[in-house]
């Protein structure tokens, strides 16, 4: 009886040495999530362009497993490497997310993307694969090296004379007309 | 030579003519096609220029500020029609002056056509007006002659849409105040589809939500022909409704004409 007691002491007894008690104990890292069957490239792997203009990239999705894989989902993501510049990303694609159909064993499929360049600077596109269903992976693609120069087609310097002239125009008739009005009374 | 009982046929045809004169004098000389001119010409202004020098709104390629700028002009510009024809009968009515003018010997159809060409005169103007911002803007990426005839196709239809569309709703208003509020609220909930969520907006609702509405399709189109480089039938299908919307409200406004009264609604 008197062990049971010392025992039950012994558990109940604080752990030597400091506790952090603001943090949870520490639990066991989640178990790795197994090899993703499928994996996804990017092509081409750099570009440079220029603001406001369009181009296209190509990523294939491949499926390694002797199983068909299904409710695949395809995601085509920006991201800024300049950190004043800000990105939104559906302002670069209007369609960044593609759900593929079934794909068979061991078999490819490509899929293109429509881009449109909105930010200047240093960028990297990437294309996330993951599964609908019934695992936690998400595969990621190589990154897209991207360089967009700015550009800035108005000649703004210009226009100062046209946005000043056409309202005094208009101005000028308005008052020729109230002037005209007046002196037919 | 006509004959004596020819006259008042021909007269009748004729009428229209002597009221649209009468009517764009009142308009440009005596009333506010002027000013109102004025404030479109300073929207343009402000809108070319911060389209050409802020960093914010200057960030597309060349194409895009013409489409901005040019849908902001067609869509200001065909609003400036329905100002003018949805104050015209129930304007004269408000200000006592529908009663003379249901006396003259002119059909109502010849009133409201004369009226009808006054209040179109204010989106020509506003598209003439529009042209030289839009030369400026568009020259040197070869949009300016696709820019001018576009602009001034779309928004001939839309101008014509809302003038039948006002004309329709100021032959049966009371008053002035409650032909452009009802004018104004319906042409916002026909926008509204615009700023549905893009998921929504592609789906087959949403599209046909976008295609019915004139003004959404109409500048639609402006933007396929500016920005994208399409041909004028590649994305004629947009037109479709705004065609409809002005055969539709033309028809309205026709058939009103011939029941305008004195006090305003329907006579039936």
């Amino acid at each position: 009886m008197r062990l049971v007691i010392v025992a039950l002491l012994l558990l109940a007894a604080p752990p030597s040495g400091p506790v952090d008690a603001s943090l949870p104990h520490p639990t066991p890292p989640p178990p790795s999530p197994a090899p993703a069957p499928v994996s996804v490239r990017l092509h081409p792997t750099t570009v440079s362009t220029r603001v406001g203009q369009r181009f296209s990239l190509t990523s294939t999705v491949q499926n390694h497993s002797d199983q068909p894989a299904s409710g695949l989902v395809a995601h085509l993501n920006v991201l800024g490497l300049d950190p004043e510049v800000y990105v939104d990303p559906e302002d670069w694609s209007s369609q960044r997310t593609i759900y593929l159909d079934p794909l068979p064993a061991r078999a490819t499929r490509r899929l293109a993307w429509a881009v449109q360049a909105v930010n200047s600077g240093r960028l990297v596109i990437y294309v996330t694969v993951t599964a609908r269903q019934g695992t936690d992976a998400v595969t990621a693609s190589n990154a897209l090296r991207l360089a967009v120069a700015p550009q800035r087609t108005v000649a703004a310097g210009g226009i100062l004379p046209l946005v000043v002239a056409m309202p005094t125009a208009v101005l000028f008739l308005t008052g020729f007309a109230a002037y005209r009005r007046r002196s037919l009374r | 030579m006509a004959s004596v009982d020819d006259r008042p046929i021909q007269e009748g045809r004729h009428a229209w003519r002597v009221v649209a004169g009468r009517e764009l004098g009142d308009l440009w000389l005596g009333g506010r096609g002027l000013p109102l001119l004025l404030a479109y010409t300073l929207l343009l202004s402000v809108t070319s220029y911060l389209v050409a020098t802020n960093q914010g709104l200057n960030f597309l390629e060349q194409r895009e500020a013409v489409s901005l700028t040019l849908q902001v002009g067609v869509a200001v510009g065909a609003l400036l029609v329905l100002l003018g024809a949805a104050d015209s009968v129930s304007g004269e009515r408000e200000r006592g002056t529908l009663e003379s003018l249901l006396l003259s010997p002119a059909p109502r159809r010849a009133l409201l056509i004369g009226k009808a060409v006054a209040a179109l005169s204010l989106w020509a103007a506003a598209w003439i007006v529009s042209v030289p911002y839009v030369w400026y803007l568009g020259r040197g990426v070869g949009v300016v002659g696709v820019a001018v005839a576009s602009s001034l196709a779309v928004g001939s239809l839309l101008a014509l849409f809302l003038v039948g569309y006002g004309l329709a709703i100021s032959t049966i208003a009371s008053s002035n105040r409650v032909s452009l509020s009802v004018s104004l609220f319906v042409l916002l909930a026909l926008y509204a589809p615009t700023q549905m969520p893009t998921a929504m907006q592609y789906s087959w609702i949403g599209e046909l939500l976008l295609r019915v509405d004139p003004f959404t399709a109409g500048l639609r189109y402006l933007g396929k022909l500016i920005i994208n480089g399409h041909g004028p039938g590649q994305d004629a299908v947009w037109l479709v409704g705004p065609t409809v919307a002005v055969v539709v409200v033309t028809a309205a406004a026709l058939i009103l004409a011939d029941r305008l009264n004195l006090h305003g609604g329907v006579q039936t």
